[in-house]
């Protein structure tokens, strides 16, 4: 399966992290575009067509929460499903982030299955892990 | 109790993200020297410094994202090692207020961690906790200082 991802989060790190874990989950990114933070994903979403994205909460410049507000402000934006990956777990940040408009939810530190487990259900495929062959070394990723 | 779950958080985060089994050691600053802080605000407010050994920062960022080629550069081990530092409080604050008031700045690093550990100490302080870690011949520990 074939997607569009953005990754936002201002640790690199992590962003190289979940980028792996989506393409060891079986999703071809074509290619897969990063942002540090939400102000940047604005206009990178402004200028790529994305089919998801996967997103940090504390960020500097715009949060994550803040994203997914602008997000459900714009018509040709609200409707890309985001998975907020967070720090912050307990049960009443988890129901702001689904109050918000978010559809997946997981919280930092994660396993790689805990997040190919949001992603299908986010998605809604039977995914399967290893379809692509990758091996964690390939950088399709876009940096902005 | 307290110290119970800030143990639990620091174990349950090098577990999953960096696949660094720890066990529980002495605090001994000076063998630290890289370092991030981060504070904390909400129910409980203060802040909390990471300390680890150039070798243990190296290890976790390598693991974490299978870099196999050593030394990793040291911009992926700063990164990581505020990562760690942000998911290490992120997941104590998470047990200890389960309310979820509590929010997190952003991680700052420090390569000298004896600065670091005077900027944890700088901090408006009633009580603090200080635990220490070891991985092998790796070492790690962690302020968490909180304000009255």
């Amino acid at each position: 399966m074939s997607l569009q991802v953005l990754i936002v989060d201002d640790s690199s790190s992590m962003r190289r992290f979940i980028k792996r874990v989506i393409a060891m989950s079986g999703f071809r990114m074509d290619p897969c575009l990063e942002a540090p933070n939400g102000k940047r994903a604005i206009e990178i979403l402004e200028a790529n067509p994305v089919d998801l994205i996967v997103s940090d909460t504390n960020m500097p410049e715009m949060n994550g929460l803040e994203l997914i507000e602008t997000l459900h402000r714009d018509v040709g934006l609200q409707n890309i499903p985001v998975i907020v990956v967070t720090t912050e777990g307990t049960d009443p940040t988890k129901r702001d982030v689904f109050a918000s408009g978010a559809r997946g939810f997981v919280k930092k530190p994660f396993t790689p299955e805990e997040l190919k487990k949001v992603l299908g259900e986010v998605l809604g495929t039977n995914h399967r892990g290893g379809e692509c062959g990758d091996d964690g070394t390939d950088d399709g990723c876009l940096d902005f | 109790m307290m110290e119970r779950m800030m143990a639990a958080s620091i174990f349950e985060v090098l577990e999953k993200m960096f696949f660094i089994f720890l066990e529980s050691g002495d605090f001994e600053q000076r063998a630290y020297a890289n370092a991030a802080v981060v504070d904390f605000q909400g129910m409980l407010n203060g802040r909390m410094g990471l300390f680890m050994t150039r070798s243990m920062a190296q290890t976790m960022a390598a693991n974490m994202l299978c870099i196999s080629t050593h030394p990793v550069s040291n911009e992926i081990v700063e990164d990581c090692t505020g990562e760690a530092a942000e998911m290490i409080c992120g997941t104590f604050l998470s047990k200890a207020d389960p309310s979820g008031s509590s929010r997190l700045s952003l991680p700052v690093f420090y390569r000298d961690a004896a600065t670091a550990s005077n900027e944890v100490a700088s901090s408006p302080g009633g009580l603090e906790s200080r635990l220490g870690f070891d991985a092998g011949m790796e070492k790690m520990g962690v302020i968490f200082r909180f304000a009255p």
